[in-house]
């Protein structure tokens, strides 16, 4: 039996001020317990691949809105990947969701890119005036991901996947922690993007959404750090919204710069209050070879239930009226190919002519190495790829299919 | 994590010694454990706490600086703010995820990027100016709203008493 509370038999006793006064304390010390409480939290911060029809199997008893959405989910997104719920998920998926699409992109040079971007995105601290000892060990555990990723990339290593998981999963809180400040000082240094959205200045939004770890990321707060990460890095994002809304599959929302439809896409399920990873077939697919398990179950054979949805968004028009400079554009982007859009050729046998990508680097250093393909040293020689008339590349300005490098 | 918490109070400990702010000492009482700190802060001037030197710990968390460190002043205080043990209560202190909205909306709050110098800035101008919102002692909150005169003389004895002028 609990012994009655004191404060009741006070009552009596006490005068009405008092009893208020002890309620207050009472109330006060409460209020520190709980904000002393921290609750205990299970599983990996990110975890390991799964198929998406164990989600559908979490809600078989749950509201029908739910068992429908889920289900429906199966053959469009196989896959997903949880996230654990601290607060900081929409932080972590959104990151790994990032450095995993760097890896599929099996690119050196745009992992370099990318580092070089978040090291110079570095200096928006340096002028916040935020001093170098505060940040200097995060920004160095958010580069050992690069390091990993370009690494991997390099030995071909088959379990990339893996290590870049346990990589993310060492270095997440220091990278979440680093990529909050980076988005902070993103968000003050163009303040008009977001105003209109906030109740409140950017400054004092950011000192209590963005900058404190562990505080759950909002509509804006997700757009800010998916402007500041993703989409610089040519890459999209969809978020799907898995909620009660009514209709049989889930509402979509696209992130997107617009000037690349065919950019690789970093798919998000939100359940209110919640963000995991989701994949579709294509994501994981054979772009790079060495790459994850799960290929084999991902062979499609009719590939009409999987149109890309962005394959209706933009300038398909331009795509069948300019076929080879689509197509050379895409192989010059990077090396990763995009197999979408070599679905909708207009004929089976029309193969675009062969045109040789010109390479990332084009100094004469670069040319004269072994590094270039085209040089008789290279480790992986191409003769085919010997284009002396790229020499001048300055004075071909203009000429559509070369520009991008 | 701990080691990137131990790296990092080590180098706020060399910046706090290496251009130390005025009226504020703190460093780890131990050398081989960063995680708890001792500080003396001043008494800011022109207010009743003048002239006294009041001694606090410093907890870190292992996940510092993710969270924030929990301080306690080991002497007596009279402070609306400050718990009857010695807790200070004080916005940029609370743990990330508390509700915002029950402060003030100016204040500061707890991220990764404050310090512990930052920290000890902040007690020190709340010594100078309670926050009326959080009342961690109830009974200072209420003399020093109703009878300032009063707050003030309690104030001053707690002075007295850490400078061992009166027992």
């Amino acid at each position: 039996m609990p012994t009655p509370q004191p404060f009741v038999q006070d009552v009596s006793v006490a005068s009405p001020e008092l009893t208020s006064f002890n309620e207050a304390q009472r109330l006060a010390e409460m209020e520190k317990l709980s904000s002393d409480y921290t609750p205990e939290y299970t599983g990996p911060l990110v975890g390991d691949l799964k198929s998406s029809r164990e989600l559908a199997h979490e809600y078989v008893g749950a509201d029908p809105i739910y068992v429908t959405k889920t289900s429906a989910m199966y053959p469009a997104y196989t896959h997903y990947r949880k996230i654990r719920g601290d607060g900081n998920c929409a932080w972590r998926a959104i990151a790994f969701g990032y450095f995993e699409l760097l890896l599929r992109s099996n690119s050196v040079d745009v992992v370099n890119r990318e580092r070089a971007r978040l090291r110079s995105l570095g200096n928006l601290l340096k002028a916040a005036d935020i001093r170098d000892y505060l940040y200097e060990d995060f920004a160095t555990d958010t580069d050992s991901v690069f390091q990993v990723i370009s690494t991997s990339i390099l030995e071909e290593d088959p379990n990339a996947a893996s290590a870049l998981l346990t990589q993310f999963n060492e270095a997440s809180d220091s990278s979440v922690a680093y990529l909050k400040m980076l988005t902070s000082a993103w968000m003050k240094s163009r303040p008009g993007d977001y105003e209109a959205y906030l109740e409140t200045s950017v400054l004092e939004y950011c000192s209590i959404f963005i900058e404190p770890f562990g505080v759950e990321l909002d509509h804006v707060g997700v757009k800010a750090f998916i402007d500041c990460l993703v989409i610089p890095a040519d890459f999209r994002v969809e978020i799907s919204y898995l909620d009660r809304s009514p209709g049989s599959e889930m509402n979509i929302h696209h992130f997107e710069s617009g000037e690349n439809p065919y950019a690789p896409t970093l798919r998000l399920l939100y359940r209110p209050g919640h963000y995991d990873i989701i994949y579709k077939a294509e994501d994981l697919s054979e772009l790079v070879p060495f790459l994850d398990k799960p290929q084999a179950s991902l062979v499609q054979v009719s590939f009409m239930p999987h149109l890309p949805d962005q394959f209706f968004e933009s300038t398909p028009l331009n795509f069948f009226l300019q076929p080879v400079n689509s197509v050379a554009n895409t192989t010059t982007t990077s090396i990763r190919t995009n197999d979408d859009r070599d679905r909708f050729r207009a004929s089976l046998f029309q193969y675009p002519p062969f045109q040789p990508s010109p390479l990332p680097f084009q100094t004469s250093i670069f040319r004269n190495s072994a590094y270039n393909p085209s040089h008789y040293q290279s480790e992986n020689f191409q003769p085919e790829l010997y284009q002396p008339e790229l020499t001048d590349v300055s004075s071909r300005g203009g000429h559509g299919s070369r520009r991008r490098v | 994590m701990s080691s990137v918490a131990a790296r990092r109070l080590l180098k706020e400990y060399r910046q706090l010694v290496d251009e130390a702010p005025d009226g504020i000492t703190a460093g780890p009482i131990d050398e081989d454990n960063l995680f708890e700190w001792e500080c003396l802060i001043q008494g800011p001037d022109d207010t009743p706490f003048e002239g006294g030197v009041f001694p606090a710990t410093l907890s870190f968390p292992k996940d510092y600086p993710l969270s924030p460190p929990k301080m306690r002043f080991t002497c007596e205080m009279f402070h609306p703010n400050i718990y009857k043990d010695g807790t200070v209560c004080i916005s940029i202190l609370h743990p990330p995820g508390d509700d915002p909205n029950q402060y003030e909306s100016a204040s500061e709050r707890w991220s990764p990027i404050q310090s512990v110098e930052k920290i000890l800035i902040s007690v020190m101008s709340m010594l100078a100016e309670p926050n009326d919102e959080s009342g961690a002692n109830v009974d200072a909150s209420k003399v020093w709203r109703e009878d300032r005169g009063g707050y003030e003389r309690e104030v001053k004895r707690c002075v007295r008493r850490v400078l061992g002028i009166e027992g």
